[in-house]
């Protein structure tokens, strides 16, 4: 689908350059080679990475990450080249990342707290002169719900069609999800703001 | 009174309205501070977040990942295809092989384990000409005749079902003979013939029962015998691939 004139193009950002060597590098470490492997995971990791800190919080990003190359290397021998390797590696990862937080929450217990007692549960940080890390910070205190399509959409870049496919919901309530992190996090920002 | 203006903000900053909603919207955003201020905080937001880039793993990630995978037989034996080495009569592989620890390199032992297969080829495609050509065999040819490597899901052999297949099963051959060719140099040049002359075997049996089909075009056993001799050719690839790649 073409952009519409002023929109953003939503390409997926951050995608390794080097998707000829991935297809080369999946087929050798499906047939048991570590060293290829190494080197996806060395031009993947990063990406991977950055969704578990994102999507799982900082404190299990670590654990998670090394279960989802752990768990793709057990699934290469399937992998067929259908789907660009760093495509087929995300969902996998975000599948995983998934069921890992559902895991999490029965075991917790977690009780889901409305949106506002969410936002001022957490301490307030001072806002900083980066941008980035300002959001960085503001994510880890939306519901999940509204969080992983932010991910998802605003800083990897895909589309409301991909992002339903991998969550398994529909396109409108991935758009509504989307809208929602976005007003929660300007009203956290703006807190912030206001402190500093 | 809720602002249903703020309820579009992002559909406008992400471009989804049509002209008549956008040139509305705009129209509300010129007299409203706030629905203007929600914009711009979204936009810099939108910017931000696009900014933000990957997060590189602690070192000691890859180590972890690696011993895990080092450790544990891992893809090899999850593949679901059958090694050509654990298929014939000869020991089998070792399953794991990191460049790191390197397994030894048993040429006789691959010769061995691809004649092995070449012999099953040559008598599964030919089995079936057999079959075709003079009807019924013998319980002593039947017996004569060795199993395919491994069973192959033809299931309904219908023009549809195998177009679909055979598209399939190409562009998987197309997708292994590249790796080969970019590969295949890591092997042993006895190797290299052996496995060429299975190719071409499987090639002369694909190419024979297409020009059987140009005569008989509703033949079923044709189509599944297409599907078959593909499915091989893909498997010797798989395991020829596998080979180049302990070389490495």
């Amino acid at each position: 689908m073409q952009p519409k004139p002023g929109e953003r193009t939503l390409e997926p950002r951050h995608r390794p350059a080097a998707a000829g060597g991935d297809s080369v590098d999946a087929a050798l470490a499906g047939a048991g080679d570590a060293a290829a492997y190494e080197r996806l995971y060395h031009r993947h990791s990063g990406r991977i990475h950055g969704l578990a800190v994102r999507m799982m919080g900082m404190d299990e990003a670590e654990e998670c990450t090394q279960e989802i190359f752990i768990r793709a290397w057990e699934k290469l021998g399937s992998f067929r080249g259908d789907a660009a390797f760093g495509t087929w590696l995300y969902r996998l990862g975000v599948n995983m990342i998934l069921t890992m937080r559902a895991k999490r929450a029965r075991r917790q217990g977690k009780v889901i707290l409305a949106e506002d007692e969410l936002l001022e549960a957490a301490p307030a940080r001072p806002v900083s002169s980066n941008a980035g890390m300002d959001i960085e910070r503001a994510m880890r205190r939306i519901p999940d719900g509204a969080r992983d399509v932010f991910v998802l959409h605003d800083v990897e870049g895909f589309r409301h069609e991909e992002i339903a496919s991998m969550l398994s919901i529909n396109i409108g309530t991935s758009k509504s999800q989307l809208h929602r992190a976005r007003m929660l996090l300007r009203k956290q920002l703006g807190a912030w703001r206001e402190e500093s | 009174m809720k602002n249903h203006f703020m309820d579009r903000v992002s559909a406008y900053v992400d471009g989804e309205l049509d002209a008549a909603g956008r040139e509305v919207f705009e129209g509300r955003m010129a007299e409203d501070p706030q629905l203007r201020a929600a914009v711009e905080d979204v936009q810099a937001m939108v910017g931000a977040a696009a900014g933000l880039g990957p997060i590189e793993p602690p070192a000691g990630v890859w180590a972890a990942i690696e011993a895990r995978i080092t450790a544990s037989p891992g893809a090899v034996s999850d593949a679901a295809t059958v090694p050509i080495a654990e298929s014939a009569t000869a020991p089998a592989a070792p399953q794991a092989t990191t460049r790191r620890t390197p397994a030894p390199r048993p040429y006789a032992r691959h010769l061995q384990a691809i004649a092995a297969g070449l012999v099953l080829m040559v008598l599964s495609a030919s089995a079936g000409w057999w079959l075709h050509d003079f009807g019924t065999p013998t319980p002593d040819q039947l017996a004569s005749i060795e199993q395919p490597v491994a069973e192959i899901p033809v299931g309904d052999a219908s023009v549809a079902t195998f177009n679909e297949q055979e598209d399939r099963l190409t562009e998987s051959i197309h997708h292994l003979e590249l790796l080969l060719g970019q590969y295949g140099d890591r092997l042993d040049p006895d190797t290299r013939e052996a496995i060429a002359q299975n190719l071409d075997l499987i090639d002369g049996a694909i190419n024979d029962a297409h020009r059987a089909l140009e005569q008989d075009p509703n033949s079923d056993y044709l189509r599944s015998s297409i599907a078959n001799s593909m499915e091989r050719k893909v498997r010797l690839l798989e395991d020829a691939t596998r080979l180049a790649s302990r070389e490495i």
